[in-house]
């Protein structure tokens, strides 16, 4: 106990005197996007007492740069480092990342700031947009229906060496979306082979356990809903990921379970316009919208997700790697609105649960870019019916340093 | 045949292995394993690349991924005392 404490305050590591160079590098990468959705469907006429129609309506494509990032990454030997990460693509800068690190050795090192946690193959990769394979998130780290805040303030972690094979643990905590005084625990473990013909299998597993009651917060994304007074809730998952010359495949699980208390005001502030009967029964026992009394809220999210990507190497275009992704979603508490603090997704479905089927290329002419073409098919059940639509997307990053 | 397969595997591996040049205490397929998956480090020491090496794609795309997540990979450098300094691939 006495060990883990000080490498929690990181008081108790013994350093040698660093004779190392300062060493700072500057770089980040600039992204351009550009999406269409079809006409998707949506819940209209609602009333109290009993859901609407499903009618679709058009949406105009738009453009957006969700990534100008500038990022810099300063360590002295193997045992200081810090790496602040901005990013300008909302008018204002956005501090994603900025911490602080010292490593007693690569199997003990202290980081603490604002920082990712290490959560399944990819919290810690969002930013990579140029190397991986598909341009949107897996739907557990899409902003609209996180099971959890993708950072956190500080993690205790390391690497041992199996003769070049690595088991790598991450433990995390920090603010997150606690109400007091809870203290909300992340952990990652994850073993990563390489075999002799450099492919690399990795299989992990990730947990989080919010300490106790967590709430609602407004600045920070995550897995608590807006109209919930407060939840105690876990997430759980496996992941793996198989990565060879070619071939990349990638597969995951996650189930949060959730144990809140709904803030009935804001519940029964809800008209019912935009809700179905579906989410009447589990949110609002069945009553009409407005005089909702249940406020217990026990449900579980499941997601999980299957990537698979095939790179080939041409003269011309540089490498090129088809795609094609499954996503499955399913929040039982999820409602339609977003300004309401739900999703466009599973808040639509009867039972709240969508798949999201998508088939892509990226092309990398060279190392430093990507040039990202896919189209997805959202599939949800609404009014009894299988409702489907498309959406076609592209994206253009380009890395860059100085 | 599926011996001679894996014979065959092993002599591609190998060979892979073999074109690794490097100075340092370190097996050196240990080394191309660290190498592979962006490692800085080995044992307290740092890896460091000859200016004159040229990284091949398959290690730079994920050094390129650990970068850009926040994670230090393999720099430029010197030969030095605790240093493994890698000089060709």
């Amino acid at each position: 106990m006495k060990k883990l404490s000080c490498a929690l305050i990181g008081g108790c590591m013994a350093f040698s005197a660093q004779a190392s160079q300062l060493k700072s590098s500057v770089f980040g990468y600039v992204e351009g996007y550009v999406e269409q959705v079809e006409a998707s469907p949506q819940w209209t006429g609602g009333t109290a007492s009993s859901q609407g129609t499903v009618e679709k309506s058009d949406n105009a494509h738009e453009f957006d740069t969700p990534n100008v990032t500038m990022m810099v990454k300063s360590s002295k030997g193997t045992k200081f480092s810090s790496f602040l990460n901005l990013n300008a693509s909302g008018g204002t800068v956005e501090t994603r990342n900025a911490w602080v690190e010292i490593a007693k050795s690569s199997k003990l090192k202290f980081r603490i700031g604002k920082l990712y946690r290490p959560f399944g193959l990819y919290n810690e990769r969002l930013d990579a947009v140029p190397t991986y394979i598909g341009i949107e998130a897996p739907e557990l780290f899409d902003n609209d229906h996180l099971l959890l805040t993708r950072t956190t303030n500080m993690m205790v972690h390391g690497d041992i060496d199996f003769d070049g094979n690595t088991l790598r643990y991450a433990l995390t905590t920090g603010n997150d979306e606690r109400n007091g005084g809870e203290v909300p625990i992340g952990g990652d473990l994850r073993y990563t082979r390489i075999g002799m013909d450099g492919s690399t299998l990795i299989v992990g597993t990730s947990f989080y356990y919010s300490g106790g009651k967590a709430k609602y917060n407004e600045d920070v994304a995550g897995g608590v809903a807006k109209w919930m007074e407060s939840t105690t809730y876990s997430v759980n998952g496996l992941y793996a990921e198989y990565t060879d010359e070619k071939w990349t495949a990638q597969a995951a699980y996650y189930v949060a379970k959730h144990d809140g208390t709904r803030n009935l005001t804001t519940v029964n502030s809800w008209d019912g316009s935009s809700q179905n009967d579906g989410q009447r029964d589990r949110i609002c026992d069945g009553a009409n919208w407005g005089s909702c009394t249940e406020d217990e809220a026990s449900y579980d999210i499941t997601t999980w997700y299957f990537r698979l990507g095939y790179t080939m190497k041409t003269e011309e275009w540089g490498e090129i790697t088809p795609y094609l992704q499954w996503d499955y979603y399913k929040n039982p508490e999820m409602i339609a609105d977003k300004d309401l603090g739900g999703d466009n997704e599973a808040g639509l479905s009867d039972d709240g649960s969508f798949v999201k089927q998508t088939l892509g290329v990226v092309i990398r002419p060279d190392r430093q870019l990507a040039i990202k073409f896919d189209a997805s098919n959202h599939a949800q059940e609404m009014d009894g019916e299988m409702e489907n639509y498309a959406e076609i997307r592209s994206s253009f990053s380009y890395i860059w340093s100085l | 045949m599926r011996k001679l397969l894996a014979i065959l595997l092993l002599m591609l591996g190998t060979s892979s292995v073999m074109a690794l040049e490097f100075e340092g205490d370190v097996p050196k397929m240990v080394l191309r394993k660290l190498l592979l998956q962006g490692k800085a480090q080995y044992k307290g020491k740092k890896i460091v690349i000859s200016k004159d090496a040229k990284v091949p794609d398959s290690f730079q795309k994920k050094w390129d991924e650990k970068k850009l997540s926040g994670e230090t990979v393999p720099a430029v450098g010197e030969p030095g005392a605790d240093v493994i300094f890698v000089k060709s691939f």
